[in-house]
């Protein structure tokens, strides 16, 4: 195969990328940075495992705004972070709500078309987050990222889900829904 | 041992794997491809980038670079030039 010079310098480059990078992962801080990712982890799941809503969306926000202070490094990346930022913001203001059914029978009327409903329950800002945050996520999954990078996602996709499902049972607990009856139509987000 | 672009401060506080990627660099920033292919050859590379190397240019253009291979031999066998992986 005739070579050019164009892909001998592609080559070469590739080659040092590749290397370099195995040779940062090498380094003392690098390990020490891989340990520290897995503790995160742990921790990360105990959270979603807990069900305390309070603490996911509280963590989750950590996360978000760790991400746009210090690696939000375009546009579209710091645009993305503000967007999540506002509606966590519109979600923690929910779930305040939903434990007042008084107050959230205002927002199940405002979501009384099926169009906006998740099986018997209003899909309001929050349940919106709960979806959108996970598909967003989702998407830095494919990006390219360090294998404990890509964990530390995936748990939080999975808190997002679990965040979901508790918000989900307080949503029925204001509608005075028996949880039997939403079951197998209350599906949520499927991600 | 290929022309040398790096002092001995460049140098300090680098692995001899990383100064053979640093050197390898240096050589291409000045535009000595000579250098920096024969740099390159003296380094250890990831499998993976071997393989990818090997995918886009044939195991012959591999032998031809003069390559360390051996973490592509650990990784994908001994013959891995010989066959399609």
């Amino acid at each position: 195969m005739a070579k050019t010079g164009l892909n001998e310098t592609f080559e070469g480059l590739f080659f040092r990328e590749d290397g370099l990078m195995t040779e940062v992962g090498r380094t003392p801080p690098a390990e020490l940075l891989r340990e520290t990712r897995k503790e995160l982890l742990e921790h990360l799941k105990a959270v979603g495992k807990s069900g305390d809503l309070n603490t996911i969306l509280a963590i989750e926000r950590s996360f978000l705004q760790n991400d746009l202070d210090r690696h939000a490094n375009s546009t579209a990346m710091t645009n993305s972070l503000k967007a999540a930022l506002a509606e966590l913001d519109a979600a923690e203001a929910l779930h305040k709500k939903v434990q007042d059914p008084a107050a959230y029978k205002a927002t199940d009327d405002d979501h009384s078309l099926p169009r906006n409903r998740v099986g018997s329950l209003p899909k309001d800002q929050a349940r919106q987050f709960f979806s959108s945050h996970a598909a967003r996520l989702l998407s830095q999954d494919k990006s390219r990222l360090e294998p404990e990078e890509k964990s530390l996602v995936d748990a939080r996709k999975a808190n997002m889900r679990a965040g979901e499902k508790v918000y989900a049972a307080l949503q029925r607990e204001a509608l005075g829904i028996e949880a039997k009856s939403a079951k197998g139509r209350d599906r949520g987000m499927g991600l | 041992m290929p022309k040398s672009y790096l002092t001995e401060a460049d140098k300090a506080g680098m692995s001899e794997n990383c100064v053979f990627l640093a050197e390898s660099h240096a050589a291409y920033k000045a535009g000595d491809h000579e250098a920096e292919w024969a740099w390159l050859a003296k380094a250890e590379l990831p499998a993976h980038a071997l393989r990818a190397a090997k995918r886009r240019n044939g195991a012959d253009w591999i032998r031809a670079k003069g390559l360390r291979t051996e973490t592509a031999e650990r990784a994908y066998g001994k013959d891995w030039l010989e066959r399609d992986i």
